[in-house]
């Protein structure tokens, strides 16, 4: 949009923001803010008698939703992590994991943000159980399976 | 419907990327030990799975590990045969992988896969599906438990 490009108030001379309603003088095209053209009703070009074409700002109504739903799509739900922890962890928390990240992309793609979100935590949670639980195990039965061997190297040498 | 959707890759932060480095690490060491293993050694001794440990059931998992191993071992028959649904994962985790090495080296992720819910749920179901079939003691069932076989 052109019209929206920055601009200079011919009544006030402050910049009119994309924040700002604009006008813009169908006789000269000389831009004002809505406010300024209808504080002095008239344009202010020597002899213009141009009429106001309003050029509305967008409303912020209009702009949320658009931010929120970008956002939106940054929810991350942690789906690939969780089959991981499901299937190489041996994890049945894994499985909790999965609900909650298909919770999670349900939600985004219903467009409830809030609740992507809160899942989206849910889900990284109960990963980050499966991972961690699944890590301590194999390094406890690790050592475990060290330690035994240990021990019964020792008796076999012994007799 | 559409399945999925691809969405322009995303910048990695520092854990992203050192968790890229470990996985990646850890691919690479499958690499190596695939590119110098001795066919005659040993299998590597795996950690047992800690439901199967308690509960005496499998879970969607057991025989992963193992799998895992096998694959390395270039033997996809003995890894299909351990954990069918993890071969059928490996497309996937290809992918994942690739993404990760891309991270590692760009900073960026590979353009990103979004599945549709449906999709994400039928995955859930699939491996629920899965956890209780492999815990039917019936052929064909039995099919799908961790069997050894060269």
């Amino acid at each position: 949009m052109s019209e929206r490009e920055s601009k200079i108030c011919g009544y006030c001379g402050g910049e009119i923001t994309p924040r700002h309603n604009l006008v813009i003088c169908s006789g000269c095209n000389k831009a004002y803010h809505m406010h300024c053209w209808d504080k002095s009703g008239r344009c202010q070009t020597d002899g213009c008698e141009g009429k106001p074409v309003y050029h509305p700002a967008p409303e912020p109504e209009a702009q949320a939703p658009r931010q929120a739903s970008s956002m939106a799509k940054d929810v991350p739900n942690y789906l690939a992590w969780a089959i991981l922890a499901t299937i190489f962890c041996c994890q049945p928390l894994g499985i909790v994991a999965i609900v909650f990240a298909a919770q999670a992309s349900s939600s985004l793609a219903a467009g409830n943000y809030e609740a992507a979100l809160k899942t989206s935590t849910m889900a990284r949670n109960w990963c980050l159980a499966a991972t961690v639980v699944g890590v301590v195990w194999i390094v406890l039965v690790s050592i475990a399976a060290f330690v035994l061997a240990f021990i019964t190297e020792g008796i076999v040498m012994s007799i | 419907m559409k399945l999925f959707s691809v969405r322009p890759p995303a910048a990695a932060g520092r854990k992203e990327r050192l968790l890229a480095l470990l996985l990646v690490s850890i691919a690479a060491g499958g690499l190596l030990y695939f590119l110098t293993y001795n066919p005659e050694a040993p299998l590597i001794q795996t950690p047992p799975c800690l439901f199967r440990t308690l509960t005496g059931l499998y879970c969607p998992g057991c025989g992963s590990r193992s799998a895992l191993i096998q694959l390395a071992r270039g033997n996809l028959y003995a890894a299909w045969r351990l954990n069918p649904l993890l071969i059928l994962f490996l497309p996937a985790a290809v992918l994942f992988l690739l993404s990760q090495v891309k991270i590692l080296l760009t900073g960026r992720s590979l353009p990103r896969l979004f599945l549709h819910p449906a999709l994400t749920w039928a995955i859930f179901f699939i491996i629920l599906a899965y956890w209780i079939c492999r815990n039917i003691p019936l052929y064909p069932f039995t099919l799908l438990q961790p069997v050894i076989v060269n």
